[in-house]
Formats: structure tokens, C-alpha cells, sequence
């Protein structure tokens, strides 16, 4: 067993106390503030369980106190897979998760901030998961439906960063393979036909959603 | 009885003996599934991560089409678009202004409440009921008598105050399921914990860990064959079993994992082909095989 200790004196002065309305502003992190610190999300989490660096609880506080450029840039916010159970356990009702996901966005927003002071980088880790998401969307943007084979390949080609990203997928030869098997991988679009009109009407709502949230 | 059907992206290809199985069961059931038409992909958790309002819009944009084509329930088996649905259709009761923003993106509005989507094993719980389930067992099949575990993984019931199905801690409708086929229900302590598949792609130690953990527990409450009903835990607890044993334990096992659906389909007597038994990465063939004999 660890003995707790204070791994670090935390510095206020550099604090940005308005982070936590920032992030209370963004949909998702209205009842951040009712966080009373039992502890309940962090003990109910799979990923610390595991034994990742990843602490509901931590995050929260960091947030409350204003350490905005610790919680942006840090590893720790896209650990999250999005289980629900922090959010199912909490006694005061967070939305945890939902947290996660405005903090991720307000990470991503943030790395074209034209304020120097208030720019963040993305971690690594970050910046994978950010490019997945969007290759994500960007495929139903396409196709109205997501084409696995399609997205994943850019994801890799220019997610992991090229020439080399690709490589990464060498990790995962042997589900591809095992995909390809069993016959599971969609060779060509899916309900790419004349009378669907579905990808036409989805990217009709990406723009009308980006242009009322500018 | 007729209901709309919502397949999602990963049912037509990656999933397809879900699919498969899906429609052979609620045929025998008497249940038709309609697919709904010109359905667009709902976004699942990653479209959220990058565009709050948008993620919203191209689910409303499903549950306004199933208005449309007059279904009043909507079933999605994929628990990532069931969750979707019923959560866009959950924040449009409750909050008018929010409902009109949705509304406002689309181009015929969507009545809040005007079609239930829902989750098929909360079809299959409330409107056809385990004892017509019942009736069409056939007696002498080849899972009596196994010992199984059902697996929910993350979104068939939570978070519990927006999908309202059972009780997010211990959901025990698959158990019944198991119990129904004949075959014993096992405790399983990690039946709702997340297997991690959002993050298949991006952190590959952290989803074979927490699949491997889940594994090794159905192994220790001695589960021969694991139920459940999300094909994103299927393509970690089957596709990936291997690596994902590997990284938690030096042991060796294999367990056969089903969908609840194969699991009924077997039950009542259909043959393994049409359930597309074939297309599971563990291969089932043992289980089947030593009860025949």
C-alpha cells in the first residue's frame, strides 16, 4: 500500500478562477459545481481500477480550483471511455462524463486560441481521440452512415501522422484479419443509394448546428 | 405487432449474425421488424466529443422519421444507438428550449414523446414477455444445463435516470433469458462493467486490460459461454479475447461468446446457419457439440 503524501504544493497564483464558470457554460457541465468530493466516481471507475493514471475526482477539483492548463493539457481527460457508471453513482448528480466530453471540447477549442496565455497543446493521447472522433463525423458527413473500413484508414493515415501512422495499424492485424475472415468488413458504401437522401439532409444540420453555435 | 427497427452502422456488416439472429427470433416471437428508411448514422459518443448541437440533430433527425413512417416504438439493438435516441427524445421532454434548438435543424420538427425508442431486451421484457418466450423453447437443446453469465456492458441500462430499464447495478432480465434456455445463471460481479470498445482505436492497453478482467472473472464463477447484447462488447470480449487474456494472465482459456438473441434462437430449435453461428470469432462449436452427445 502507498502512504499518502503531498506529492506537490499547489501554486493559486496562476490559477484561473473563471475556468470553472467556462466550463459550467459549456452543455454537459452545468452540475459541476455540486461535486461535494465523496470520492463515489473515482471508486466506481474501470479505467483507475485498472491502474490508470485517470481520477474523476482529481479532475473535478482541479477544474474547481481554476488549474486550467494542468486539466486541459493533461492525459488524464481522454482516458475516459465513456461508461456512464461514474455518472449513474454520483450522489449529487454531476454528469461526470459528460464533463469529460465539454472538457474535451473546450481542450479542442482552445488550441487556436489567439490569447497566448490561454492556448493549449493536446496530448498525445489527445490528439488521437480528437482525430478519431472527426474522422468519425466527418464519415457520416459523407456517407449518412459511418463507413468503418473508410474512417479507420484515415484514421490511421492522418490520425497517428503520416508517413508512419499507418504502421499503427499493424497493431490491430490480427482483429482485421479476423474480420476479414468472417467476411465483417464493408467494402463499399453503406445505403449508398440514389433514393437515400440522408447524407444530403446530415450535412444540411452540421452546418445549420455550427453556424447557430458561432 | 409491428415496430420500427433501427439497425445502425455496425449491424449491416461487423455484426451482421446480430442482425441475422435478431430477425429469425422476433420472427418466431410474432414481432415484425420494419427498418426504418433513409435512417442516418446516430453519432454514437464520438460525434459528441466534437459537435454538441450537431450529434443532437442527426438522432432528432431519426426519431422524426420514425414519427414520419407512424411507428410508435422504435428499436434499436445496437445499446449506443438505443441510448442516443432515448436520450435526445429524454432531453426533449424536459427541456422545451432545448427541443426547439433540435427542432430548429431539422426540416419537419420532431414531437417530443411521440415515439418510444427503446432498447430490444426492453422490448422483448415489457411487450412480448418471458413466458411467450417461454412457449416457444423447445425441450432438449443444446445449451440445458450450461453454465452462463450475462454480460450488459455500459448503455443497456445506464445511466439509469434516462434509460429507465432496470437497475443499473444488477440487471437480471438476460439471467432470466439464460434461465429460459435452460442453461444456469451465474453471479457475475462484472456484469455491467464497461469493456472499453469506445476506446478500441486510441488506447489499446486500456481495453484489453479491462476486457481481459471481465474475462477472467466469467472464467472464476465457472461461465462456459458468455450472453449479451452489444456488438461493441462482442468485438472485445470475442474479437479481441485473445490479446486481451494475454495481457491480464499467463492462463489460456477460450470462452464462446453469444448474443442473447443466438442464445433464444438456439433455444428454439433453429438451425446454427441462419443464426449465423458461424461468424463468432470464438468458435461455439464445443459448446454445442458436447451437449448433443
Amino acid at each position: 500500500m502507498s502512504t499518502i503524501s503531498i506529492e506537490k504544493i499547489i501554486d493559486l497564483s496562476t490559477a484561473d478562477p473563471n475556468f470553472k464558470n467556462e466550463v459550467v457554460n459549456e452543455p454537459g457541465g452545468e452540475h459541476l459545481k455540486k461535486c461535494f468530493q465523496c470520492s463515489s466516481c473515482t471508486l466506481t471507475c474501470p479505467v483507475t481500477d485498472a491502474g490508470f493514471d485517470f481520477n474523476p475526482r482529481k479532475i473535478i477539483r482541479q477544474v474547481l480550483l481554476g488549474m486550467r492548463k494542468e486539466v486541459l493539457e493533461s492525459t488524464a481527460i481522454w482516458q475516459c471511455v465513456g461508461c456512464y457508471e461514474c455518472t449513474d453513482r454520483c450522489p449529487q448528480n454531476v454528469r461526470f462524463t459528460e464533463i469529460i466530453e465539454a472538457l474535451r471540447r473546450i481542450a479542442v477549442r482552445n488550441t487556436k486560441n489567439k490569447d497566448k496565455k490561454k492556448r493549449t497543446k493536446l496530448p498525445k493521447q489527445g490528439k488521437h481521440k480528437h482525430s478519431f472522433d472527426k474522422r468519425f463525423s466527418e464519415s457520416i458527413w459523407l456517407w449518412g452512415r459511418t463507413w468503418e473500413p473508410e474512417y479507420i484508414g484515415r484514421y490511421f493515415m492522418y490520425g497517428r501522422g503520416l508517413p508512419f501512422g499507418a504502421l499503427i495499424g499493424f497493431r490491430y492485424i490480427s482483429m482485421i484479419l479476423g474480420m476479414l475472415k468472417k467476411f465483417k468488413i464493408e467494402f463499399f458504401p453503406p445505403g449508398f443509394h440514389p433514393w437515400n437522401s440522408n447524407a444530403r439532409k446530415v450535412r444540411k444540420i452540421y452546418k445549420k448546428a455550427k453556424s447557430i453555435q458561432k | 405487432m409491428k415496430v420500427g427497427y433501427y439497425p445502425g452502422c455496425s449491424l449491416h456488416k461487423v455484426a451482421k449474425e446480430y442482425d441475422r439472429s435478431v430477425h429469425k427470433v422476433m420472427e418466431k416471437l410474432g414481432v415484425e421488424l420494419v427498418e426504418l428508411k433513409d435512417w442516418n448514422c446516430c453519432g454514437a459518443l464520438e460525434v459528441t466529443a466534437v459537435d454538441h448541437l450537431a450529434a443532437e440533430g442527426i438522432v432528432a433527425r431519426n426519431l422524426a422519421l420514425a414519427e414520419e413512417q407512424k411507428f410508435e416504438q422504435l428499436i434499436a439493438v445496437c445499446p449506443a444507438c438505443s441510448y442516443q435516441l432515448i436520450a435526445t427524445n429524454y432531453k426533449m421532454v424536459h427541456d422545451k428550449n432545448k427541443a426547439d434548438e433540435i427542432n430548429s435543424l431539422l426540416e419537419t420538427p420532431y414531437t417530443p414523446n411521440s415515439v418510444k425508442p427503446m432498447h430490444i431486451l426492453e422490448l422483448l421484457r415489457d411487450y412480448v414477455g418471458i413466458e411467450k418466450i417461454k412457449e416457444k423453447i423447445i425441450p432438449g437443446n443444446p445449451l440445458e444445463g450450461k453454465k452462463a453469465v450475462s454480460y450488459y456492458g455500459c448503455f443497456c441500462t445506464r445511466p439509469g435516470d434516462i434509460i429507465q430499464f432496470e437497475d443499473p447495478d444488477n440487471p437480471t432480465f438476460m439471467d432470466d433469458l439464460i434461465e429460459v434456455v435452460g442453461a444456469e445463471p451465474q453471479f457475475f460481479p462484472m456484469k455491467t462493467k464497461c469493456c472499453g470498445a469506445t476506446q478500441m482505436l486510441v488506447a489499446k492497453p486500456v481495453v484489453e486490460t479491462l476486457t481481459g478482467n471481465i474475462l477472467l472473472n466469467a472464467r472464476d464463477v465457472g461461465a462456459e459461454f458468455i450472453l449479451l447484447a452489444c456488438q461493441m462488447c462482442a468485438l472485445s470480449l470475442d474479437g479481441q479475447q485473445k490479446q486481451a487474456i494475454k495481457r491480464v494472465t499467463d492462463e489460456k482459456f477460450e470462452i464462446p461468446v453469444l448474443y442473447f438473441s443466438q442464445v433464444l434462437g438456439l433455444g428454439m430449435g433453429l438451425d446454427y446457419k441462419s443464426l449465423g453461428l458461424g461468424s463468432n470469432y470464438v468458435s461455439p462449436k464445443k459448446l454445442l457439440k458436447g451437449a448433443k452427445t
